[in-house]
């Protein structure tokens, strides 16, 4: 029955890495009548991440796969960074329904109309498409006995009827705020620069497609050592009982230190709880 | 420790990766270290004579300038490069320790501290150069430099009081009472739109 919750044979932590302000990493870089990168920025982007993420894959006991590159504020490259924080976390399928926030939002308005036009140009087409979880219980059907089906099915109703519960995490102001607003469509407060968010804040939210999604919104760290044995705490608290932890990093900088350490910390307290303690 | 007697007047600059050692001494000293805003390039300590011959504005006749490879680009990086850092701190008779304005995360700063004060001797001048003033809380929505004015923008000048004691109680944490450190060692600046330059250089040249 591991499959369900697992990935495969090998089961991956619940963690995942997202590369956030890859629209700073290159000067002039960024098409805003589009709201994309420019052509020769993204390029340089794609390069740049690539090389974190190979520098990082090395260095913690973390997949390639884990890790993901994107832009909060201008809504970049959100659709691959929530599927692999729904591949990845527990029961993953209670993500599925997420809708990030729409980059061409922010695009000029003629751009935002043709997108409109082509958008309902494709989905005519697709109104016929079967919702995979209906697809996955006839798979089922062909291998279980009916009492084995009532179980598994009884057991997706039970995992639904809590709310996923997402850790997000990262050095002190690397975008976790603005992140959780433009990943999940959810509006916060964004923190100031100098005082930032100090303890853990739990917030539920109701998901546009029904039901409830909790983030946990951990302090950063890297403030200061003092700061650090407080929040180390709270983490070791907290982590053990999500269903995926996202750890944000700032694309456009170089010191990977305090990242590297925290990252292995999370990888430690992960194996040790393997499936989310309730 | 005693003072090794130096030949010239010796700054050594040090800090975290990325914060931008190089391009302040390009611009302080008209010098061509290379810079790249997405690859760590400092890689061994390379001293440069700087004299009043080729730069009027300079306090002093003659200085050597020692440009440190980064701290923080990883935990490994770090290691390499600390017999650099033994060899260069207790020959400095100045240390600019730069760190940048735009972030919250300061103890990479701090355990290098702890892990360097050992090597400072008692008449060091320690100065905290607060690189980016100009991207100061840009990432909160708030408005960048003003390049009319040729200074850091209304909110952010307001926004400085507060961030230098803020950095000053951080590094204080490390630094506790073993030297005089105070609020005035932390000078803010900006390297790219060459702002509070001649300031910082003033004061890490002759502590005035």
């Amino acid at each position: 029955m591991f499959g369900f919750f697992g990935k495969e044979n090998k089961p991956s932590l619940r963690v995942v890495v997202g590369l956030n302000q890859v629209d700073k990493i290159v000067p002039e870089g960024w098409n805003e009548r589009l709201n994309t990168p420019t052509e020769v920025a993204e390029e340089q982007i794609e390069r740049r991440c690539n090389d974190i993420i190979t520098k990082l894959s090395k260095s913690v006991e973390i997949d390639k796969s884990q890790i993901e590159y994107y832009s909060a504020l201008k809504r970049y490259r959100l659709i691959p960074l929530i599927g692999t924080v729904t591949r990845f976390a527990f029961a993953g399928f209670k993500l599925d329904h997420i809708q990030p926030a729409d980059p061409f939002e922010m695009a000029d308005k003629d751009v935002q109309e043709f997108v409109a036009e082509e958008r309902a140009k494709r989905s005519k087409g697709k109104s016929k498409e079967v919702a995979s979880k209906d697809l996955l219980l006839e798979e089922l059907q062909k291998h279980l006995t009916r009492e084995e089906l009532n179980e598994v099915k009884q057991k997706f109703s039970q995992e639904r009827q809590r709310p996923p519960k997402v850790a997000i995490f990262g050095k002190a102001g690397v975008g976790k705020t603005t992140t959780v607003n433009s990943l999940f469509n959810a509006k916060w407060k964004t923190s100031h620069t100098v005082v930032g968010t100090t303890k853990a804040q739990m917030k539920e939210f109701s998901l546009e497609t029904g039901g409830t999604l909790e983030i946990v919104d951990l302090p950063g760290y890297g403030v200061s050592l003092g700061e650090d044995r407080e929040n180390e705490k709270i983490y070791q608290q907290f982590i053990p009982s999500c269903d995926v932890v996202l750890l944000v990093l700032q694309a456009n900088s170089r010191d990977f230190a305090d990242d590297q350490e925290m990252l292995g910390k999370v990888v430690e307290w992960l194996k040790k709880s393997p499936t989310p303690e309730r | 420790m005693d003072t090794p007697r130096n030949e010239v007047f010796t700054v050594v600059f040090f800090g975290k990766t990325g914060a931008g050692k190089s391009s302040t001494l390009n611009k302080m000293f008209g010098l061509e270290l290379n810079t790249d805003a997405a690859i760590a390039c400092t890689k061994i300590p390379e001293p440069i004579v700087v004299s009043r011959s080729t730069h009027k504005n300079l306090p002093l006749e003659q200085i050597r300038v020692v440009d440190m490879p980064g701290i923080g680009e990883s935990v490994e990086a770090d290691k390499v490069y600390t017999p650099f850092y033994e060899k260069w701190i207790p020959l400095a008779d100045s240390l600019v320790w730069v760190t940048q304005a735009d972030t919250r995360a300061y103890k990479r700063d701090q355990i290098f501290l702890t892990s360097l004060l050992p090597l400072f001797h008692s008449s060091l001048f320690l100065t905290i150069a607060l690189n980016k003033v100009d991207c100061l809380g840009v990432d909160e929505g708030q408005q960048g430099f003003d390049i009319h004015l040729h200074q850091p923008s209304e909110v952010q000048l307001k926004l400085l009081p507060e961030k230098i004691e803020n950095i000053h109680s951080i590094f204080n944490e490390v630094i506790e009472e073993r030297f005089s450190f105070t609020k005035t060692d932390v000078l803010p600046y900006s390297a790219f739109y060459n702002w509070g330059m001649q300031n910082l250089m003033t004061r890490i040249l002759t502590r005035s």
